[in-house]
């Protein structure tokens, strides 16, 4: 038999009931106006699953007008539940419910899903509420169970979640570095198709210009080094003048090279994350590039409601992170290297050998050879946005930049993390430098983004190597230029690829 | 046991109840309404929301209420194109693709002015332009002519995915002899397009004797690819 309650206890019962009512009420209202507003694109984009939303929606409002309705009238008449805080618990487990179900299915965040999404909990709550009844000996024996199971699953899922921020504050670990969705996406959009041939090398079934990828044998000798970075790790040269390959050559160890092209900083550290960090290599090298990495746009700064975002963006929320990423270092641990090099399962359309590759490319063996990928009217218009990008960066715009290498330096653990600055052609050869400079009031320092990452990266105490000295040193051809980079087309030849390969290998010694 | 915080009769909680009921009706009542009646100017303004998902939004709502009047939205969608977060890239090219047939000339002329989109735009901007057809042959003829003609490659392309309705345009530039490089690239394109363009035969003819020997020696060979049989006689000087 109920205790019979204080008045001033039942009282504030009542009152949290009339509150969370309201709130719910007001929620649905609020959670079906978005979907009125935006009805028309949503209709487009979602066909008949919005359509199942605006009825649920719709009816959610007419539950929430009966739970506030009898809320009020057991306001009115004083009348009692038999489980007074049923309404907060049934709020809560709505909600926590709600949370994973909107992690599951209303990804990526978005704030008018999220309206909408509140709206439907209120209808839920509404549900639940209209249920409850002035006699416990009528609520059937399964549900009060049921009820009790619902309420400890979502408490041990919230404290769960909230117990993992706090590790994850108090001890940072790779496994707990959030990379976010958007660098995956990005990544997914840009990499090479699986078998996708360059220069007669197929890529590998990662989409890698490169063999097949294996964990390291932690009993080899062998150093494996992962090499990270864009387009200029995809490379515009044969595989075995790249400067991957060439490294291999030069150090006799195994070097990976991840490259996407048309990814920077962010998808960088996402890459240390999720694929470089569980092959256990010896060593990750990032590369950033002066020319358009300095640049990025941070898209998580536009995105509206950051704090909404950390618990109801599925990338952001651990519980659903770690899963992922544990599954993915087993798998990974499950691919272990084979004796001797890796082979890649699709036959080389070109011999790799250098002999061949001459004969095949013969403008690899002499740039002067080479052929111009843009019009000279479009490169100097590439290299003069890029020189205007890169030297109006300030310690504060590459903030970005700065989070993007801690985020990979956190994500590789104790394995060693290395940055190569790769320079661009415009402070490599000086007939594009008089070109571009003209463009500035008065000529910047040349090597100024180098400086100010450099000065960082020692504060951070992150090694790195600065390629744009070596550069600049290198012979020039009788044309009086250095010919480091393809002709017109931003990214190293042959000859670069090669002073690279030195200067990492001797880097690295 | 109940403590009944206000004293009411029951008249005044069924007046309480009627109320409640009357609201929610009155609410959605407002909700359908709202919904039918979203108007171009709201959709414009939420154009330029800080949220780059209701702009998203926003462009697809105007594309789809006001088709002719979808200028705004484009450069939006194209920029939905490029936002990978959002996850809205395939529809924003669908719709790019549906307004394509009324915003030609502003397709092309962000091909020819946007020197270095991604591949996604690029690509979206020529399936609308195909998907246009017959419509956008002759704008993609005249950006040709003007500030399209470092996308020549690409506008190309369209022509001939775009295939014999394309064939009127393209000809009207293999007959003007002012830009010999224009009039071979026309008649190369006709003689891609092989007997589908049969129909610029006396074109092709003309240009046989134009000044230009290239344009002569490719109208020879786009005459054989248009009409193998008009070659033969040519050749036996039967006409």
């Amino acid at each position: 038999m109920n205790r019979p309650l204080a008045p001033s206890r039942a009282h504030a019962y009542a009152l949290i009931s009339v509150g969370l009512a309201i709130s719910f009420f007001t929620a649905t209202l609020c959670g079906a106006w978005s979907a009125a507003t935006y009805r028309l694109p949503l209709s487009f984009l979602y066909g008949q699953s919005f359509d199942w939303v605006a009825i649920c929606l719709l009816a959610s409002i007419v539950l929430a007008g009966l739970a506030l309705w009898k809320t009020l009238q057991r306001l009115i008449t004083g009348e009692r539940l038999a489980r007074p805080l049923a309404p907060l618990r049934h709020a809560f487990t709505v909600l926590v419910l709600g949370w994973l179900a909107f992690l599951e299915f209303a990804q990526p965040f978005q704030r008018l899903h999220f309206e909408m999404a509140l709206g439907l909990f209120g209808g839920a709550w509404a549900l639940a509420c209209l249920f409850e009844v002035r006699d416990a000996k009528r609520t059937p024996r399964i549900l009060r169970a049921l009820d009790l199971a619902l309420f400890s699953l979502c408490v041990a899922t919230v404290t769960a979640e909230s117990g993992l921020r706090a590790y994850a504050f108090l001890q940072p670990s790779p496994l707990f570095v959030l990379t976010g969705s958007g660098p995956d996406e990005t990544i997914r959009r840009f990499r090479n198709k699986p078998g996708e041939m360059r220069f007669g090398f197929p890529c590998n079934s990662r989409g890698y210009y490169d063999q097949e990828f294996f964990r390291a044998n932690q009993t080899q000798d062998d150093q494996l080094l992962i090499s990270i970075g864009d387009s200029f790790s995809v490379g515009a040269v044969p595989h075995a003048l790249h400067y991957t390959t060439v490294l291999e050559e030069l150090t006799g160890n195994t070097v990976y090279n991840m490259g996407v092209a048309g990814i920077g900083p962010p998808e960088y550290a996402s890459l240390v994350a999720l694929e470089a960090a569980p092959l256990k290599p010896k060593g990750i090298l990032v590369s950033i590039f002066i020319g358009n990495d300095l640049d990025v746009l941070d898209v998580r700064s536009e995105q509206p409601d950051p704090r909404l975002r950390s618990w109801w963006q599925s990338d952001q929320v651990f519980l659903f992170v770690l899963p992922q990423r544990l599954a993915r270092i087993r798998k990974e641990g499950e691919r272990l290297v084979n004796a001797g090099k890796a082979q890649n399962a699709l036959p080389h359309v070109v011999d790799q050998d250098a002999a061949a590759m001459t004969a095949a490319y013969p403008w690899t063996a002499d740039p002067l050879l080479e052929e111009a990928s843009l019009s000279e009217a479009a490169f100097m218009r590439l290299e003069t946005a890029r020189a205007l990008s890169a030297y109006t960066a300030t310690p504060e715009s590459l903030e970005l930049v700065y989070r993007s290498i801690q985020d990979a330096k956190r994500a590789a653990g104790d394995i060693p993390l290395y940055v190569l600055l790769i320079p661009d052609e415009f402070q490599v050869e000086d007939e594009i430098w008089d070109a571009v400079s003209q463009q500035f009031n008065q000529p910047p320092q040349r090597d100024r983004p180098q400086t100010i990452l450099k000065a960082w990266l020692r504060d951070q105490k992150i090694p790195y190597l600065d390629l744009l000295p070596v550069m600049r040193a290198a012979t020039p051809l009788k044309d009086g230029r250095r010919h480091l980079y393809h002709l017109r087309d931003t990214h190293w030849n042959a000859r670069g690829n090669r002073l690279a390969a030195e200067s990492i290998a001797d880097f690295l010694r | 046991m109940s403590y009944p915080l206000v004293m009411g009769s029951d008249w005044q909680i069924k007046a309480a109840v009627e109320h409640s009921l009357k609201l929610s009706a009155l609410a959605l009542a407002c909700l359908v309404f709202h919904g039918c009646t979203r108007s171009e100017h709201s959709w414009t303004a939420d154009l330029t929301d800080p949220d780059p998902y209701v702009r998203s939004l926003a462009s697809i709502g105007l594309g789809l209420q006001a088709p002719r009047d979808a200028a705004p939205a484009i450069p939006v969608l194209l920029e939905t194109i490029d936002r990978s977060e959002l996850g809205l890239q395939r529809p924003a090219a669908e719709l790019i693709n549906y307004l394509g047939v009324a915003h030609t000339d502003q397709l092309l002329q962000i091909l020819a002015t946007e020197e270095f989109m991604t591949e996604d735009r690029r690509g979206a901007i020529l399936n609308a332009l195909v998907t246009a057809g017959a419509k956008a042959a002759g704008p993609i003829v005249r950006c040709l002519q003007g500030p399209g003609r470092a996308q020549a490659g690409d506008l190309g392309d369209a022509l001939l995915l775009i295939g014999e309705p394309a064939v009127p345009a393209i000809s009207e530039l293999a007959a003007s002899p002012d830009e010999p490089s224009l009039q071979h690239f026309a008649i190369f394109l006709l003689a891609r397009l092989g007997q589908k363009a049969r129909a610029s035969l006396p074109i092709l003819k003309a240009a046989l004797d134009s000044p230009d020997p290239g344009v002569r020696q490719i109208a020879r060979q786009a005459i054989e690819l248009v009409d193998p049989e008009s070659e033969a006689k040519i050749d036996t000087g039967v006409r």
